[in-house]
């Protein structure tokens, strides 16, 4: 049943995500011949964008999905606010897609195979990490040492966002650093009057425009990857025409593919590394055919591993070999652990006094950000590490009818008016990496394709609890002492995975003793694979994650095609 | 009502939002009300989807109180019998249908107990009456919060205002507004934007 296919590339790319998609461009930029495989099945931009532009009227049940198939097919998924019958496609069918936690620790795994992976679904917020961030394991001694600092990744952060296109404000501030953004989208009334109520009593704290992957004023690469300006619909998880926001599919995938360099083939799921112990190289990967089962194996000199943190974690987990009996790149040990992924689902928000006749109009694709200002320049006594809000201001609309006592003409009526201004603010903190937190390979069960399952272990800490705490505390008194009314504050108690910025399990760091990845996300112990999504992180930082992965899979790729080139591999 | 009824109206809105698109416009409040002409979603009444015809004329009669004809469509001529019991038919799980037959049997069990012979059967003064009372129970301070009512009410609102007439002539709705305007003035009467956001927990 297996078949070899004779090495015709130069790499091969696990996954067409966020880090897929960069690493095919950068390496067939760089002339590489590339294999990208993608276990899900081809989406064509634009065509397959199937529920883009519909109003709920359009849709049959209003948009909303039948509750007995959310149940069935989306028990996990729907766990995912982005989860509706618009977008519904580009989530995973849990039902199909099985894994394992204990039953006291759920961990939602949030996915979509398809091509393009995540990068259609995510909510495009892109902040550089800084230096507080590549030195918090080092500082506080949780974790290993990233072995790169800000000055390693700034250029690559320069370079994926001048292609990627993010949009947003020059600050300033040393612990989220400015970028090469294009024109920021306004804030809107009383979001300034709030920024001035925050800076004026907080020296240290900032209410600035979020920094989002959609293009505000496109440049000529842009331009001629057919790429448009944002036009403010926000309704991106349904895959968006104008190419506004960046994902694989509007732009890596597009500037890989007129190289004349890659080659892309669906369906094709990858079941492990191939290992050649006399070479001390990975040799290729072995695939299973989603659709067939038929199992063939692909050979090139250098692997880019991009299949998602967890995913990537399966794939090399299950490469097993004389040499790596535990997993490829295993000698350490820390395969599969030092799980993460940010603390959240706690939220406070509060009625701005004033502003009645104002309102906005457009639907702006990003909300704004207080960037981390706890353990920034003082020692707060309470946690490790930070964490930052995201929120803005808006006028509820009908749906707080619901809520209301009230019926007939004149409750009607209120309803086709905006309620008063409502200013809500929602947290993302830092987790700690620890040792107990991870996965494993099923030992018997398996999935349609015959590869062992996933088992998640993972849970929050006490330094993770007691920043969950503060951040609920610190965003209840912020909005009293700003003057908002009736300041109430939800604690959602989000599982770890619910923030769907899972990152670990394989880790960089110096010492190949304990860590998986150098700091050029090559594996220790065999130089031509490299893994360079989620999977690489060492600590979880308080920021989004994707463009990181993005400057660090450029970065990488460079790096590896350096060493082809030079033959050094 | 089937699908079918959708495409050619569709077609022609699509066209509207790419041609606007093209040239980065956003689709003000006239063109808005020229596409939202002929919005009444196509009401078979005498074969709903899933409730018998008593229960939806009850239902029919209910969501014309909560939402009646004012200056603008009322939930009865922007469809939301319809929707709701093609939602009932087709979307809602066993449980939520089961609620439905309950819920609507109580409230005309309501009406009979007021003298009526059922609640499409009572008088305007016996109708609101009685909703203002089933809206009293169902949010006074101590209310069971999943009681019927809620449902309903949250289902008539969800259903009113997302359809055609009811976001696009009671509400304004821009399929595609080209820019965003932070700040804008906002007249007594103007209306609230329709976005029906994320996930929608009915």
């Amino acid at each position: 049943m297996t078949s070899e296919t004779n090495s015709e590339f130069d790499a091969i790319v696990v996954g067409s995500g966020i880090s897929g998609g960069w690493a095919a461009k950068e390496l067939t930029e760089r002339g590489l011949k590339v294999l990208l495989l993608e276990r899900g099945r081809h989406v064509e931009h634009r065509r397959d964008y199937v529920t883009e532009g519909k109003a709920p009227w359009d849709m049959p049940y209003l948009g909303q999905i039948p509750e007995a198939v959310a149940t069935a097919d989306y028990p996990v998924q729907k766990a995912c606010y982005a989860l509706t019958d618009y977008t519904r496609h580009f989530f995973v069918n849990d039902r199909e897609h099985p894994y394992s936690t204990p039953a006291e620790k759920p961990f939602p795994w949030i996915r979509g195979y398809h091509l393009g992976g995540r990068s259609l679904l995510w909510q495009r917020q892109s902040y550089r990490w800084s230096d507080l961030d590549f030195g918090a394991n080092k500082a506080d001694g949780h974790g290993v040492d990233w072995p790169i600092r800000y000055k390693d990744i700034a250029p690559w952060y320069d370079h994926v966002e001048r292609f990627a296109g993010i949009s947003g404000s020059r600050e300033g501030l040393p612990q989220l650093p400015d970028g090469e953004f294009q024109p920021p989208f306004p804030m809107n009334c009383v979001e300034q009057h709030v920024k001035t109520r925050i800076e004026d009593r907080y020296p240290e704290r900032r209410l600035i425009i979020g920094r989002t992957a959609h293009i505000t004023a496109p440049t000529s690469e842009q331009s001629a990857l057919g790429r448009a300006r944002c036009m403010n619909r926000n309704e991106c998880q349904r895959g968006c025409s104008f190419g506004a926001y960046f994902s694989s599919l509007s732009a890596t995938l597009p500037a890989a593919n007129r190289t004349g360099n890659l080659t892309t083939v669906t369906d094709a799921i990858v079941d492990s590394v191939e290992y050649d112990d006399a070479r001390k190289r990975a040799s290729g990967v072995r695939v299973v055919d989603a659709r067939t089962r038929a199992r063939r194996t692909y050979r090139a000199r250098i692997v880019f591993l991009c299949a998602s943190t967890l995913g990537s974690a399966q794939i090399m987990l299950n490469s097993r070999s004389e040499a790596f009996p535990n997993g490829i790149a295993n000698s350490s040990g820390a395969l599969g652990r030092y799980l993460m992924d940010h603390l959240g689902g706690i939220a406070a928000f509060g009625t701005v006094p004033g502003f009645e006749d104002r309102y906005d109009a457009g639907r702006r694709p990003t909300r704004c950000y207080v960037p981390r200002f706890r353990n920034v320049n003082d020692r707060d006594e309470r946690f490790l590490r930070g964490f930052a809000y995201q929120g803005g201001a808006d006028r509820p609309d009908w749906k707080r009818g619901a809520g209301t006592a009230g019926f007939g003409a004149a409750f009607k009526e209120s309803l086709r008016r905006p309620a008063p201004w409502v200013f809500a603010i929602s947290a993302f903190g830092e987790m700690l990496p620890d040792a107990r937190n991870g996965v494993h390979l099923d030992e018997k069960e398996t999935d349609n394709w015959g590869i062992p399952l996933l088992h998640v272990e993972c849970e929050h800490g006490d330094n993770d609890r007691a920043m969950m705490k503060a951040m609920a505390a610190d965003a209840v008194e912020m909005l009293e002492a700003i003057g908002l009314s009736n300041v109430r504050s939800t604690e959602g108690n989000a599982p770890p995975g619910l923030l769907v910025h899972e990152m670990g399990t394989a880790r960089m760091g110096h010492d190949p003793a304990t860590s998986v990845l150098n700091g050029h996300n090559q594996a220790h112990d065999v130089p031509n694979l490299f893994v360079t999504d989620g999977a690489a992180m060492s600590s979880s930082a308080c920021q989004n994650p994707s463009l990181t992965y993005m400057a660090l899979t450029a970065r990488a790729a460079a790096y590896a095609a350096e060493l082809l080139q030079s033959n050094t591999l | 009502m089937t699908e079918d009824s959708a495409p050619p109206r569709m077609t022609r809105r699509e066209a509207l939002c790419r041609a606007a698109a093209l040239l980065g416009l956003s689709l003000g409040t006239s063109q808005a009300a020229t596409m939202a002409r002929a919005l009444a979603v196509p009401v078979d009444v005498s074969a709903p989807a899933f409730l018998g015809r008593a229960r939806f004329r009850c239902l029919e009669a209910v969501v014309d109180v909560l939402i009646p004809e004012t200056g603008t469509p009322g939930a009865v001529s922007a469809g939301v019998p319809v929707l709701i019991d093609r939602l009932l038919a087709g979307w809602a799980s066993a449980e939520r249908q089961a609620r439905y037959r309950t819920g609507l049997d109580e409230i005309d069990r309501r009406a009979r107990a007021d003298g009526a012979a059922d609640f499409a059967g009572a008088t305007d003064e016996q109708r609101t009456s009685l909703v203002r009372a089933l809206d009293a129970e169902a949010y006074a301070p101590d209310a069971d919060g999943r009681i019927f009512f809620r449902e309903l009410k949250k289902m008539a609102l969800f259903t009113y205002f997302s359809s055609e007439a009811g976001a696009t002539i009671a509400l304004r709705y821009q399929a595609i507004p080209g820019d965003y305007q932070p700040c804008l003035s906002l007249a007594k009467d103007d209306r609230a934007w329709f976005w029906l956001g994320f996930s929608y927990d009915l």
